[in-house]
């Protein structure tokens, strides 16, 4: 059958246009769906992509979308708070009107994402994850007071950590701000750092990772295993939500230290970790810390070790000092006493002088200058000397009577 | 002398004193003795003289060790 009129193809779809615009207007809708072949032109600032709706593995639903340049914004936003990079796969909670246009058909046109159905769903995954860990891996995490911990957080504190295994992906801002810290260090403190170099996104992130820490846990060497990123990029944290990686850390022999660089929420990763910082910067500003206690600690210590030797210095010099004055004191008595002994006996000597016994009105005989007692020593005619009181008389023997 | 300690002068006095004391000596030989000990005397203070500047030099030298 032939039509009786036939009207061109731009004034039908007008008419269709003219229809959506009566029927949907300016309203907007909060609908769920899935994304799909999602192309996003950052540098021109808007963005296609499909919005599905399955049910198993068949599509039941499907529609073609849009977000322009006046609400391009919404998807760094989004990226930002919920650290999931605006991809295929996700299922959103999203604002759109329906817009039809006669040379480019209908199309759906994004106004908004709510992210905070996209921060919930993460949680109930992380959930999801964290309680298969508890189940299948208690040895590794458990839960205590409605917080999971891991082994790993109970690993003995140690004094020094500077032998670093650092994963994170050569080059990147993040590998770059945590050597830099650690390299400039006040203290002088040497680090010794291995890069276990990975790839911190894509498809090979999570098992690149993974193989690196059971790689620096074969080694006794270090004292820290530190997984860093950071940078610009806040978007697919996803390899730090995975159950593989957060059993790898959970697990881990060497202390898990994290700067995986999120702002607003902490990854499943981190939540096990021996200890987590927000970047990579306060990472190493952190293990410089550590370190500085045990530097500082030294430092005390030999502080402590010169003022007790000055202390002991003192002390002796002192001592030796009282010591001298006592040997002093105790040298001039003795002195003192040995002299007073020997005037003594100086004294007792004169006492003794034979011219004394003259002064008491004896006399003293002498020949020849020496003190003669017996009549023995002198023959008639020697001559003789007589000490008296007051002078001495010479004389002459004339005769020797024996009293015996 | 010279070669004598101030032990050894001191012991010879007590021996020269106590032989006087007890009268075992003749009084001939008492003036002998009395010189001896007279001269063992004389040596015993200059030896306490010489210890006695000895001292006080280095208790001079302690003072300047102590007031540098």
């Amino acid at each position: 059958m032939q039509p009786t009129t036939a009207i061109p193809l731009s004034a039908f779809l007008g008419v269709v246009e003219d229809t959506v615009i009566e029927v949907f207007g300016d309203r907007k809708f909060w609908i769920i769906a899935e994304t799909a072949d999602v192309k996003v032109y950052r540098d021109r600032f808007y963005a296609f992509l499909n919005l599905i709706e399955k049910d198993g593995n068949e599509v039941v639903a499907s529609a073609g979308a849009a977000i322009w340049r006046t609400n391009f914004g919404k998807i760094a936003q989004f990226e930002k708070i919920t650290g999931v990079k605006f991809e295929n796969n996700l299922k959103l909670v999203i604002q759109l009107s329906v817009s039809f246009n006669p040379k480019y058909g209908f199309r759906l046109v994004i106004h908004d994402i709510d992210t905070s159905y996209t921060v919930g769903q993460l949680s109930l995954q992380r959930e999801l994850i964290l309680n298969t860990l508890v189940e299948k891996h208690p040895t590794y995490v458990w839960k205590l007071d409605n917080r999971f911990v891991s082994a790993n957080q109970h690993i003995h504190r140690r004094i020094v950590y500077n032998k670093i295994a650092l994963i994170a992906a050569p080059g990147s801002d993040g590998y770059r701000d945590f050597v830099h810290e650690l390299e400039n260090n006040p203290w002088n403190i040497q680090f010794h750092v291995t890069l276990f170099p990975v790839p911190v996104q894509g498809d090979h992130a999570k098992n690149a990772m993974v193989n690196a820490i059971h790689q620096a846990n074969k080694s006794s060497n270090f004292h820290a295993i530190v997984l860093v990123r950071g940078g610009g990029s806040q978007t697919d944290f996803s390899p730090y939500d995975s159950l593989e990686l957060a059993l790898a850390v959970a697990s881990s022999v060497h202390p898990i230290f994290t700067g995986i660089g999120h702002e607003r929420n902490i990854s499943i990763v981190d939540e096990l970790a021996f200890a987590q910082l927000k970047t990579p910067t306060k990472c190493a500003a952190y293990l410089i810390e550590l370190n500085n206690e045990w530097v500082n600690e030294l430092l005390h210590a030999k502080n402590n070790l010169v003022q007790l030797a000055r202390k002991m210095i003192t002390e002796k010099q002192q001592h030796t000092l009282v010591m001298r004055s006592q040997f002093i004191k105790s040298a001039q008595y003795l002195l003192a006493s040995q002299k007073q002994k020997v005037i003594h006996q100086n004294q007792q000597i004169g006492m003794l002088q034979p011219i004394n016994t003259v002064l008491r009105g004896y006399s003293l005989l002498r020949k020849q200058g020496v003190i003669v007692e017996s009549i023995h020593e002198f023959l008639v005619g020697d001559p003789i000397d007589i000490q008296l009181k007051d002078g001495q008389l010479q004389a002459t023997i004339i005769n020797k009577k024996s009293s015996e | 002398m010279k070669n004598l300690t101030f032990e050894e002068a001191q012991s010879r006095i007590q021996e020269i004193l106590h032989q006087i004391d007890t009268g075992k000596v003749s009084l001939s030989q008492v003036e002998s003795l009395l010189n001896e000990a007279k001269e063992l005397i004389d040596y015993s203070l200059s030896q306490i003289t010489s210890v006695e500047q000895s001292l006080v030099q280095w208790e001079n030298n302690v003072q300047e060790d102590n007031n540098p």
